[in-house]
């Protein structure tokens, strides 16, 4: 079919970018990133708050890690940039061990902080196009509270709880509507809405199977985040001093949408020391697409305008189509060289897209991804007498690349016609990780 | 010295004013302080000095982490009857880590962090209809997350000081209803959570062996709202709707100045002395004015208050460990003003008696250190007259009331 492009420029005018945890999308500190997310049995640092939580308690060492990383997407639609949001912000983590029992116990805490806002939801049309995975899934904070031990043989237990919220409530108004001037309106508010909790779990663990060869898995729970909202307006529609045109007029508007789904995730893998200068890790993680629902806005309309109720013309509310994407494993491999006090990294991971080809009303867009990605770190013995331990720096760059997919519309009379998605994701990020 | 801080302290008294407590003010933080009617500023060493007063943080003495909770019970009335408030249930996470760090700051200093989140909502707006009564500073104050951290140095034998912050969050956005390329009615929106952090600063001065002084600021800390609402229907409505601006303030804590003296008179007692100045006369609208069309809102004249509390603490040895029995009083004067004209944002005196116990087992196998306490707000009777040229003489209200709420701690060593 052929496109409609003045169509496709009109919804890319209006566009948006898409959404997910941004440690999902992009890795959570320079280590893991570097090594293209392959840490489930590789984690040595913070970064485990994330990654598996079992191995906050690997290290006998309070560690404090600080660092910055950002994101740059360049995804565009039939070669036009959607100018998708880059995603920026602190990621800091916490561990403090100790012993209980004999044992070596940990509490731990991971936070990615974006620059611009703890969370941005966003609701949009079904139809209008997105990078679903993209556009708003790095938008928002990251916050893991973890606890961890270390039990004989080598074997590390470590669970959490991740925090998020979501916006439910009622904004009520009262008075009198302006007709014909809507600007002359008054209307007395009332609200309440709160911002619910949610948590969901995450969970792992790990084995140093061999004194070369750390085994790990990890569970990771998901959800979405329901925005509830409803709007009642009640009272008289007229011009305020003059007899009212209708008296005692009601409007009733409930949305009901969800956004910055992230799926269950289950991650297996493994850590090799396979000479004392070189590491390589593997991990193979599946995540639940499948779960995904259509995120656009379910509405509920009602409207009383008593003697002229036959003028109102509400159409009626065709249930959403079905996204229909799927479960996705996604491979990561990462190698660390170790010289010295320097280490330097790489990784690869592919990651399938979940998203089945947009051909019908939906505009759900995702590609496949490739993420080639490099790093160095280097030590440093301690901090003038004061911070006795070695402190790390850490640096990491990658490459996202999206291959190009085309989207063909099985009906002609689609109002976006069809297109072509592709792109490339440039990511950098800094950390510096000290022990005490 | 002691006698300026006491003639200071009578001075602010001899002018007082209201006060009222917010979230963590309200009941106090962690499982110590809220025993003894929310004093420790000039005592603490625990993760709730990331509240109380930063600087104890340089004297932590171990690592330490700590869960808990709360619950309560809000009875409170409107012209005799009680209102459906919600009472609020909350956990709290905390710990403290001196660090291990050498050279000139080797045992000096000692970090902090402490969570309170609650049960139902980590933030909630509510606001009725101008003219509804509500109790203004209680009916959501309890329903905010607490997110702290901080860090304490000692700089001499005596001088210690800390900085922290709490954050909060500020609502950002805007929906617009319209008509999808399919003909639904639909929303598009865009709703940010913004950070908004509100620093500590506190310092304690350790006067003799017997007597420590603290003094503390607390940043104003807010939530603010601000959603506008737009729509585009078209055809669909025969009367356009204006531009609706959703905006005001869910969550506010005043500036407040906290001097605190602890004094030892006797092996394992404390007697503890704290009076507060909260800014309140800063506090905004919970709600502004939604359309262009309304009559400017007047200003509400809240005024400042200041906050005495009181508390004592015995301690010795028992169980195979330490038994500690606590107990404290606090009178919050209310900041609101009569509300004689349309605004009806209630708010009364209260008297704030609390106790608690503390068990520790320091050197145990498992060192656990448990703390519970409870406390009992009462609300002295308040009567509205109203301003018979404004409103009907007959919409007189009153208010009172009382609110009990407790809760339990546990911390272990690591």
């Amino acid at each position: 079919m052929k496109a409609a492009p003045a169509a496709l420029a009109l919804a890319l005018a209006a566009a948006a970018p898409a959404r997910a945890n941004p440690a999902d999308v992009y890795g959570f500190g320079a280590r893991g990133q570097a090594m293209a997310g392959a840490q489930v049995a590789g984690a040595d640092d913070t970064s485990a708050a994330y990654y598996n939580p079992a191995l906050l308690a690997a290290s006998p060492d309070i560690r404090i890690d600080v660092g910055y990383q950002q994101a740059h997407p360049r995804l565009t639609i039939d070669d036009r940039d959607t100018d998708v949001d880059s995603s920026r912000g602190l990621a800091i983590g916490l561990a403090v061990p100790g012993r209980l029992l004999g044992a070596r116990l940990a509490i731990g805490a991971g936070l990615f902080l974006p620059d611009q806002h703890i969370t941005r939801t966003r609701t949009l049309a079904s139809g209008q196009p997105r990078f679903q995975l993209f556009d708003n899934r790095p938008q928002r904070l990251f916050l893991a509270a973890n606890v961890a031990t270390r039990l004989p043989h080598g074997v590390y237990l470590g669970a959490g709880i991740a925090y998020m919220s979501s916006t439910q409530g009622t904004v009520a108004l009262d008075g009198v509507v302006g007709f014909p001037d809507p600007e002359v309106s008054q209307l007395d508010m009332a609200i309440d809405v709160d911002l619910k909790t949610i948590r969901y779990p995450q969970a792992g663990v790990a084995w140093e199977m061999l004194p070369w060869l750390t085994v790990g898995a990890s569970y990771r729970g998901g959800f979405h985040l329901q925005i509830d909202q409803t709007f009642d307006i009640t009272g008289d529609v007229g011009t305020p001093g003059f007899p009212p045109v209708v008296i005692d007029g009601s409007l009733h508007l409930r949305s009901q949408a969800q956004d910055l789904f992230q799926p269950a995730q289950l991650t297996g893998g493994a850590a090799a020391r396979l000479t004392p200068r070189w590491t390589v890790a593997f991990d193979l993680a599946w995540h639940r697409w499948s779960t995904f629902e259509n995120p656009a806005a379910h509405i509920e309309l009602g409207l009383d305008l008593k003697q002229f109720q036959e003028l109102v013309d509400i159409p009626p509310q065709e249930p959403l189509p079905l996204p229909h994407f799927h479960d996705i494993a996604i491979p990561r491999l990462g190698v660390e060289h170790t010289r010295g006090r320097t280490r330097w990294r790489a990784g690869y991971a592919y990651e399938p897209s979940p998203a089945p080809p947009q051909r019908g009303a939906t505009n759900f867009i995702d590609n496949d991804k490739h993420t080639l990605a490099l790093g160095a770190g280097v030590d440093r013995a301690g901090l003038g007498g004061i911070v006795l331990k070695p402190i790390s720096f850490d640096v990491a760059l990658g490459l996202t690349w999206l291959p190009e997919r085309t989207h063909a519309k099985l009906i002609a009379a689609d109002p976006v016609g069809d297109y072509r998605s592709a792109g490339v994701i440039i990511t950098g990020s800094v950390t510096s990780r000290w022990r005490f | 010295m002691v006698r300026r801080v006491a003639l200071a302290a009578a001075l602010v008294a001899a002018m007082a004013a209201p006060s009222i407590a917010s979230p963590l003010d309200l009941f106090g933080f962690g499982g110590r302080s809220p025993g003894l009617a929310g004093t420790g500023a000039a005592s603490t060493t625990d993760y709730d000095a990331v509240y109380l007063n930063p600087a104890g943080l340089a004297d932590t003495p171990r690592k330490r982490a700590t869960v808990g909770g709360l619950a309560g019970d809000f009875r409170l009335e409107l012209d005799g009857q009680p209102t459906a408030t919600t009472s609020p249930r909350g956990l709290a996470i905390g710990g403290q880590v001196p660090m291990p760090l050498g050279g000139a700051l080797k045992d000096r200093v000692g970090l902090g962090f402490g969570f309170y989140v609650p049960s139902e909502a980590i933030n909630r707006a509510r606001a009725p209809f101008p003219g509804t009564p509500t109790f203004v500073l209680l009916e959501s104050r309890a329903f905010v997350v607490g997110l702290m951290v901080a860090v304490g140095v000692r700089v001499s034998p005596r001088w210690s000081v800390g900085v922290g912050v709490n954050s909060l969050a500020v609502l950002r956005g805007a929906i617009d209803v319209t008509i999808d390329g399919a003909g639904r009615i639909t929303t598009q929106s865009e709703q940010r959570l913004l950070t908004r952090f509100a620093p500590i600063v506190g310092a304690r001065w350790r006067r003799s062996a017997t007597t420590d002084v603290a003094l503390v600021v607390r940043a104003p800390s807010r939530s603010d709202y601000d959603i506008t609402v737009t729509n585009d229907l078209g055809s669909t409505l025969p009367v356009t709707l204006p531009l609706i601006h959703i905006a005001g303030t869910a969550q506010y804590d005043p500036l407040m100045v906290v001097a605190e003296a602890a004094w030892r008179p006797l092996a394992g007692l404390t007697l503890t002395g704290h009076l507060a100045w909260h800014r309140w006369s800063a506090f905004p609208r919970p709600t502004v004015n939604a359309v262009t069309g309304n009559p400017p809102q007047p200003a509400l004249d809240f005024h400042d208050t200041a906050v005495p509390r009181v508390s004592v603490e015995y301690s010795r040895p028992g169980l195979g460990g330490t038994v500690a029995a606590r107990a404290g009083y606090a009178f919050l004067w209310s900041p609101a003003p009569d509300q004689t004209r349309r605004e009806t944002l209630y708010d009364n005196d209260r008297h704030q008696l609390a106790a608690g116990v503390g068990l520790a087992w320091p050197g145990a196998a498992v060192p656990l250190h448990l703390d519970a306490w409870v406390q009992l707000h009462h609300l002295a009777y308040r009567r509205y007259q109203r301003d018979p040229d404004v409103v009907a003489p007959d919409r007189a209200h009153s208010t009172a009331g009382d609110i009990v709420v407790g809760g339990l701690t546990v911390g272990v060593d690591l």
